[in-house]
């Protein structure tokens, strides 16, 4: 007289998960966009706004992050690797991530950006949260494939995405070197502490960038089987 | 010896009755749920089109279908020339496979444990038999050959859903538009699965309704149903446009409310399927018995079953149905599944193809064990998401403890029954 067990057989699709999850991670990018923009404006009362909904974003994140793990037992036959699955999870997540650390730095320092990289500055922030907004476009495809069976088409076309976005990685890039080398012939004007930090928020903007094309490298990997 | 059928035929009739009735009724009540649940699942019927669906092709597959496998389990398995000395014996065994089968579901089904009826019986049978009487009067090479479908069952299915979704897949799914290939090709799946089941109802399911045919009448009249069939499914068709739509709960695109009007037509099939294999075999021992009986206690090998029988289990599944099967199938239409029509249709047809074609042969296998095959093989063309393998290893390990616990117990059953009627 069986039971329901045999659907049992049937475990719920991580790649919805993993959508949502992305979702979140732009949506964290995002603000974190505004949250630049009131800085530089010396808006601190936005700034704090901002702040806080990116906090609660990343904690969301976290939560459906342990929620995509926690449901990959070993036992689990999937369409695309567990391996490369896990290792998308973990690199998205660094996402929300960096945008938490970054206003993190910068609301606690009360960071303030010097005029003469004001513009640089924005403008490489810009770079790396398109980015991000371009791994979710990503994400959204391979949930599409993953719909119509991985077909060859799709593939090509997710290609062009991941191509497009280490475009833009190369483009932060350029707009990184360029921002440091202009600050650095200013450097010796500001205290050392602020300046030290303010080099570390550069680098945490770059390795968002980084990061948004790791997503795009994994997800390559995760569809070529 | 023969005295004690005849003493105490009428009790024995209707003891087997009662035991027959009650295996359909369980298959009903909990099995059922297996075979429409993919269909409930995908959000391709509610609960209530799947109940109505399963009453009419579970009886029409009994009815139609069912001939060969209750012939193999009341005649395949044990060696009528060696038993045919003492038929007491086989009745006895018979009512002890029946009782053993039907406690042992009712264990298991408390307990939740995937069980399966199939191989209850066949268990069962060949406990009594080997134990009971002696282990030469079991046709091993027949035992083997049923043994050896329960293996290769879900590997047939897996490879045909398997197939099936790749051809969705390069015919619908990655076609430029998906929509308009869907209406094109999907009707050649609704004949597909309108040829198979009308094919194995005129091959082998009209004989004793007083029709037969000839393999090329059967050939040429399933051509002329399926097309039929086919071109009722292709105006249902038409009504369906390409903007997404909630139906039952789900949000599906136009390509999957496609496939689910053909899930419809192959949850009939898989309906008829489960008929002609589970409910067949359920009732088999009871039409050994009733053989035995009715013919003063010859142990007959060439007379066909008895078509009432089937009437039995055909309207046992369907009391079972209207009375609990609904319940467990609201259960599974409200978990979550990945399965979409378009992945549930080529499992379904596979596996109902399969269990098919297995009933033609008279070959007793496990709906439940097929249709996890070919779930699997939608799996393995990178169909489903994700596909819970700890659930399988369960699958697995419950069809061993099932062959020894069905033996045990119809060795009990078998012995008490001897004792009791006085031998």
């Amino acid at each position: 007289m069986g039971n329901d067990t045999f659907l049992g057989m049937l475990a719920e699709s991580p790649f919805s998960g993993l959508q949502e999850h992305m979702k979140i991670g732009n949506k964290a990018s995002k603000e974190l966009q505004k949250f630049i923009k009131a800085v530089s404006k010396n808006d601190w009362q936005a700034a704090r706004e901002y702040r806080k909904e990116i906090v609660s974003l990343e904690n969301q994140a976290d939560d459906i992050k342990n929620n995509i793990r926690n449901n990959l037992p070993k036992s689990l036959f999937m369409s695309v690797s567990r391996q490369d699955l896990l290792d998308l999870v973990f690199t998205m997540d660094g996402i929300p991530n960096a945008a938490k650390d970054i206003s993190g730095v910068m609301i606690g320092r009360q960071m303030m950006i010097p005029e003469e990289i004001k513009q640089g500055f924005i403008n490489c922030t810009n770079a790396a949260i398109k980015a991000a907004n371009q791994a979710s476009d990503a994400v959204k495809k391979v949930d599409q494939m993953q719909r119509s069976g991985f077909s060859a088409s799709d593939a090509s076309l997710l290609g062009e995405i991941v191509a497009e976005l280490e475009h833009i990685e190369k483009e932060n890039d350029e707009l990184e070197i360029a921002l440091r080398s202009k600050f650095f012939k200013v450097e010796k004007e500001y205290p050392p502490v602020d300046v030290m930090f303010l080099y570390d928020v550069i680098n945490k903007i770059g390795s968002l960038a980084d990061i948004s094309q790791t997503v795009g490298h994994v997800l390559i990997r995760l569809v070529s089987k | 010896m023969i005295d004690v059928i005849a003493d105490n035929g009428q009790v024995l009739l209707i003891l087997a009755c009662l035991f027959g009735f009650f295996m359909a009724w369980g298959i009903g009540a909990n099995d059922v749920a297996n075979a429409m649940g993919t269909s409930v699942g995908a959000r391709a019927l509610t609960v209530a089109q799947a109940v109505l669906i399963a009453c009419i092709f579970e009886f029409a597959g009994a009815y139609l279908a069912g001939g060969e496998v209750t012939s193999t389990i009341r005649k395949g398995i044990i060696d009528a020339g060696v038993i045919s000395a003492s038929p007491e014996l086989l009745v006895f065994g018979m009512l002890g496979t029946l009782l053993a089968a039907g406690i042992w579901l009712l264990i298991a089904s408390y307990f939740g444990w995937p069980v399966s009826t199939t191989h209850s019986i066949v268990g069962a049978i060949v406990g009594f038999a080997a134990v009971g009487i002696g282990v030469d009067v079991i046709q091993w090479p027949k035992v083997a050959s049923i043994a050896a479908s329960w293996v290769i069952s879900p590997v047939i299915a897996g490879t045909l859903s398997f197939l099936l979704f790749t051809s969705v897949k390069r015919l619908i799914l990655q076609a430029s538009n998906p929509f308009m290939s869907a209406k094109r090709y999907v009707p050649f799946y609704m004949f597909l699965t309108a040829f198979l089941v009308s094919m194995v109802t005129f091959v082998k399911g009209l004989q004793h309704v007083g029709i037969t045919f000839t393999t090329s009448q059967s050939i040429a009249w399933s051509l002329v149903f399926a097309l039929m069939i086919t071109v009722f499914g292709a105006l249902l068709l038409q009504r369906i446009d390409n903007t997404t739509k909630e139906k039952n709960g789900a949000m599906f695109d136009g390509v999957e409310r496609v496939f689910a009007v053909l899930m419809v037509f192959t949850a009939c099939a898989m309906a008829f399927a489960h008929g002609s294999n589970d409910v067949a075999n359920a009732i088999g021992p009871l039409a050994a018995i009733v053989s035995v009986v009715q013919s003063g206690g010859a142990v007959a090998t060439t007379s066909d079953v008895p078509y009432w029988i089937l009437l039995i289990g055909a309207s046992g599944i369907v009391m079972g149905l209207g009375m609990l099967g609904y319940r467990v199938m609201i259960t599974v239409g409200r978990t979550i599944t990945e399965l979409t029509p378009s992945r549930g249709f080529a499992a379904q047809l596979a596996a109902a193809g399969t269990v098919v074609l297995a009933s033609g042969t008279g070959l007793p296998i496990s709906t439940t064990h097929t249709l996890v095959g070919a779930v699997l093989g939608v799996g393995l063309a990178r169909g489903i998401g994700a596909i819970n393998l700890g659930v399988l290893g369960k699958i697995v390990l419950s069809w061993i403890v099932t062959l020894p616990v069905g033996a045990g117990l119809s060795i009990l059953f078998f012995f008490a029954l001897k004792g009791f009627f006085g031998q």
